[in-house]
């Protein structure tokens, strides 16, 4: 952390002092810093192979993709997830997203990370965080992918493209199902500053993956704006 | 110990009552940068924050003495005398009726055509008539008048009227007839805006709305009371709802809650809505006129919106402890003010039990669920500083609350938003005000009708503090706020909270065997409170106010009554007239209208106004009337009293003084000597008949006049002690010097009230114990 980072966190931390008990189990912390307790955190399992080698999913048996990708074609080269949407880490996301604790990007973030660092992906030229639409960001105070993007930028020191933009306001995708979702986010997305990544291999980050829609409709646009090929990486799967 | 502010404030505050105690602010600073210096040194975690608590414990009395001394100024050393004084008006003058009331920076003290520069605040009062100017924030005065220091404490549980205006930073009050403006001082830009546009919609709202609605709807939209007449100050206390005139959390919050809809309309980015919003909720809060409530309400919010902008959870309580140290840093006096108390114990209230409530209540409607939860939350724990203070607890507030809040909401919203429009368009404005205006008339009517209603209210007595403290422990306890007592189990813990509740409702349930004696300080007059063993009241006279006043003070209503219920008594057995002279008398027609009265004796029936009266009160409340005579005598309690004068049938031409109504009270050995204001004639009468008048504390006749307490009368009397009731600075020159001397030769240990304030007597079967309120020392006689 930056001199200047040290001095707000000291203020902040004054002003709005981190609980000293896990955020999820209540018992209290060894290290004051962390926000949920070892415990916790060893509940959260990374996702291990055999896993779908488009979206990412695990499979039961030694598939090389699991049944939507065969059937559907996503325009991203290769999605991964650091664990599963449900239990600590679905608990986890959505005290991060719902109750604007965003302390906790440092936590999900540096999980990303350690997913990096294992997978042998091309080296990226850009981090792309998943855009939310300004009504809603105003809403919510916050874009969790551009802070979980943040995180991994200065972990992995690799610059963030900050020119996808989405233009449509959608509806509330969990309240779609499959067929709508496609529909809903036709031309929600939109490049600006397109010379900044022509040619260059780039990394969309988001929160959540669910059924690979949104990330995908990101994708083509993004390839559309010319870029060379866009990989994902979310937080979690569901 | 995580939240820094909660660390800091439980320490800072017993740091302030122990430098309101003892002043040594040299001694307390050095004590704490030892402590201070000790807990960097040591390594040792649990050493290191003993030491540092200790720091702060010292440094809090450290900054009450050094603040204290600082905002006394030197004002106050001139006091007492006639003073002609240049100063800077510093807030929204308090214009009632032909009163203005100004607080002022004093900045010169003209002395012999000399200035003298001076330090200090004073509240300075005139008269208005249609010609005078009332001036505002940041004028430059001259008034001249005597300059007084204000009276502190003179009756058990009665205002200090000194320490609230210390509290407010003030030192010395003075009346000047006239005031002249000499010049303007530059003053902030944002204090002034605000204050003018404070004084803009007051009178906007008095020119579109009746007047009882217009000082309600001040009332509730600037926290400013002075204009609501006390008929309704009076029903919105016992109709509990008294909060809402109080601009606080709920007034923040709503503003915050329609800036932020307007805020997101207009798609304004986060720092910039957090920026925009602050500054407007601090404006309102200087319009409200910074009281306690305000800044911390404030604050919160203030607060609460940058950790939206911060991405931080906000922590109510470190938030609640950061406003309370804001406010005792600005005014560490601040600690003791009612407003202070009460706002924090209701916010620290709801806090704490909102949540565990709520469960308990889970079955009832939303609103209703909600609603009942404030209220009980926020009553649990500000109970005790209502029965402290005010002796009163609304019981139909908690339904009261539940139809006014929502209005008051309403109206706050509209009213204000009317108030702008009317600043800028007035006819529009004034159509606008309707609709609050036609609320506030449905929330006064709630008000005045619930507070009718027979127990609205219950009187409690001014518990001791101990008990507060040990309920407080039984709340802990109960709801299990302290997670480090974890290892206990909660059953144990219950019972532990029981116990505690049990013993604090010992010296409630169980009161001492005591009889209690109290001369009370009702300035120029007497009040003789006599309260036995089980708790059966005497009251010989009330005070009262002369004649040719005509102000709304009365000795019963805003005296008697406050000490009375603030020892639990709600009814008296025997009400005395010893005769019907204003100022013995006149206290008592408000007590005998508002107070369950057993019985009322007298001595000579009088031609005048109060005895008159005193017959209709009697009659109609079915009290009964005893008229008393010499040889008469009644046993209260194992107290047995005498009646020796007036004498019977006798048809001499007593002036009304002669004929006051003397008692004699025997109690285990102890005598006391009432003698109303008897003269030399009465005195003599006395001496003739040879009743044995001897006792050993002697209620000087008539305030210490010099026509009564003659020697002859005295070395009969023989008494140890001489009580003269008599008001400071009075215009009779009572006591005389003579009677003071005479009592001096004779070795009478004289207490006077104006001097003492209330004097009292305790007597148990093993001591009798002499407390005066006005602090000297404790005797044994």
């Amino acid at each position: 952390m930056s001199e200047k980072e040290i001095v707000t966190r000291f203020f902040l931390d004054i002003l709005f002092p981190p609980k000293p008990y896990c955020l999820l189990c209540g018992n209290r912390l060894a290290n004051t810093e962390s926000i949920i307790c070892e415990n916790c955190k060893n509940k959260i399992e990374p996702l291990t192979e055999p896993l779908c080698g488009k979206c990412g999913k695990p499979l039961k048996t030694g598939f090389l993709f699991c049944n939507d990708c065969q059937n559907e074609h996503h325009a991203f080269v290769q999605a991964r997830s650091y664990g599963r949407y449900d239990g600590v880490l679905k608990q986890l996301i959505y005290e991060f997203k719902y109750n604007g604790r965003q302390e906790l990007a440092e936590i999900l973030g540096q999980m990303m990370f350690s997913l990096l660092k294992e997978i042998s992906w091309p080296d990226f030229d850009y981090l792309v965080p998943l855009p939310l639409h300004a009504a809603r960001q105003r809403e919510r105070g916050f874009n969790q992918a551009y802070l979980l993007t943040k995180i991994l930028a200065r972990k992995s020191s690799i610059p963030v493209f900050n020119g996808l933009k989405r233009v449509k306001p959608t509806e509330h995708q969990t309240f779609l199902d499959k067929s709508f979702r496609k529909k809903n986010l036709e031309g929600a997305f939109k490049v600006v500053k397109n010379s900044k990544i022509h040619d260059k291999t780039v990394l969309l980050i988001d929160d959540v993956y669910t059924t690979g829609a949104t990330t995908g409709e990101c994708s083509k646009s993004l390839l559309e704006a010319g870029a060379k090929a866009v990989y994902v990486m979310t937080c979690a799967r569901g | 110990m995580y939240r820094p502010f909660l660390f800091f404030v439980m320490f800072f505050i017993p740091g302030i009552v122990l430098g309101n105690s003892v002043k040594a602010a040299g001694m307390f600073i050095v004590i704490s940068i030892i402590n201070f210096a000790g807990s960097i040194l040591i390594k040792n975690k649990k050493a290191r924050m003993a030491l540092l608590a200790m720091a702060i414990v010292f440094f809090g009395a450290f900054y009450y003495n050094f603040r204290l001394d600082k905002m006394v100024g030197t004002v106050a050393d001139f006091a007492e005398q006639q003073q002609t004084l240049i100063g800077m008006v510093i807030n929204v003058p308090t214009v009632k009726q032909d009163k203005v009331v100004y607080d002022v920076k004093v900045l010169y003290l003209l002395d012999d055509e000399k200035y003298e520069v001076v330090t200090g605040k004073v509240r300075l009062s005139s008269l208005l008539d249609d010609e005078s100017i009332v001036y505002r924030y940041g004028d430059v005065i001259k008034f001249s008048g005597k300059l007084k220091l204000p009276q502190g404490r003179r009756n058990p549980n009665g205002i200090d009227y000194k320490a609230y205006l210390l509290q407010k930073g003030i030192s010395a009050s003075i009346f000047s007839r006239e005031i002249a403006k000499i010049g303007r001082c530059r003053t902030n830009p944002f204090i002034s805006t605000a204050f003018r546009l404070r004084e803009n919609l007051t009178s906007f709202y008095e020119s579109c709305l009746p007047p009882n609605l217009s000082s309600l709807m001040v009332g509730i939209a600037l926290g400013i009371k002075d204009n609501i007449p006390a008929e309704t100050m009076k029903a919105v206390k016992n109709g509990g709802v008294a909060h809402v005139l109080a601009v606080s959390g709920l007034h923040t919050g709503i503003i915050y809650a329609a800036l932020e809809m307007v805020f997101s309309r207009l798609g304004l980015s986060n720092i910039l809505s957090f920026i925009i919003g602050s500054t407007a909720i601090i404006f309102y809060s200087f319009m409200a006129g910074l009281s306690p409530s305000v800044i911390r309400a404030a604050i919160m919010i203030i607060v609460f919106m940058l950790a939206k902008v911060v991405g931080r959870k906000n922590d109510p309580i470190n938030t609640l402890c950061l406003s309370a140290t804001f406010l005792l840093f600005m005014n560490p006096l601040t600690l003791f003010s009612i407003s202070f108390q009460l706002s924090y114990a209701a916010v620290l209230g709801i806090m704490l039990f909102f949540d565990p409530l709520k469960l308990i209540l889970e079955k009832l409607p939303g609103y209703l669920r909600d609603s009942i939860t404030v209220m009980v939350s926020a009553q649990l724990t500000v109970w005790p500083f209502l029965a402290y203070y005010f002796n009163s607890i609304s019981l139909i507030g908690f339904i009261t609350n539940i139809l006014v809040i929502p209005l008051v909401s309403i109206i706050l919203i509209s009213g204000l938003i009317s108030g702008v429009i009317g600043l800028l368009f007035t006819f529009m404005g004034s159509l606008f005000i309707t609709v609050p205006g036609f609320l506030l008339k449905i929330v006064e009517k709630i008000i005045l009708v619930s507070s009718q209603l027979p127990f609205s209210t219950i009187i409690v007595p001014a518990i001791p503090p101990i008990s507060i403290v040990l309920y407080f422990m039984f709340l802990v306890l109960m709801f299990d706020f302290v997670p480090s007592f974890g290892k206990i189990e909660s059953r144990h813990k219950r019972l532990c909270a029981v116990i505690l509740m049990f013993l604090a409702l010992i010296p409630v349930i169980i009161p001492l065997k005591v009889l209690e004696v109290t001369f009370i300080d009702v300035g120029q007059g007497d009040s003789i409170l006599i309260q036995t063993k089980s708790k059966k009241v005497v009251l010989i006279d009330g005070g009262g106010t002369p004649v040719y006043y005509n102000g709304d003070f009365d000795t019963g209503e805003d005296i008697i009554m406050p000490l009375l219920y603030s020892k639990g008594i709600n009814k008296i057995d025997v009400l005395v007239f010893t005769h019907f002279d204003d100022d013995h008398a006149k206290g008592l027609l408000s007590i005998l209208n508002s107070m369950k009265v057993k019985s009322i004796v007298y001595g000579v029936p009088e031609d005048c106004a109060i005895f008159k009266e005193m017959l209709r009160i009697a009659q109609q409340k079915q009290i009964k009337t005893v008229q008393v005579g010499r040889g008469d005598q009644f046993i209260i309690d194992d107290a047995i009293f005498d009646v020796l004068n007036p004498v019977k049938n006798e048809k001499t031409n007593y002036s009304s003084n002669n004929g006051s109504v003397v008692l004699k009270m025997n109690y285990k050995g102890i005598s006391f000597l009432f003698t109303g204001d008897l003269e030399y004639e009465g005195e003599q009468s006395l001496i003739s008949s040879e009743i044995d008048i001897s006792s050993d504390v002697l209620k000087i006749g008539h305030h210490g006049s010099q026509s009564s307490t003659s020697e002859e009368f005295l070395l009969k009397a023989k008494p140890s002690y001489g009580i003269i009731s008599v008001g400071k600075d009075n215009n009779f020159g009572h006591p005389s010097p003579q009677v003071i001397e005479l009592l001096k030769n004779l070795g009478v240990t004289v207490l006077r009230t104006d001097f003492s304030g209330a004097v009292s007597f305790k007597i148990s079967n093993s001591s009798v114990k002499i407390y005066t309120t006005i602090p000297e020392e404790l005797k044994e006689p």
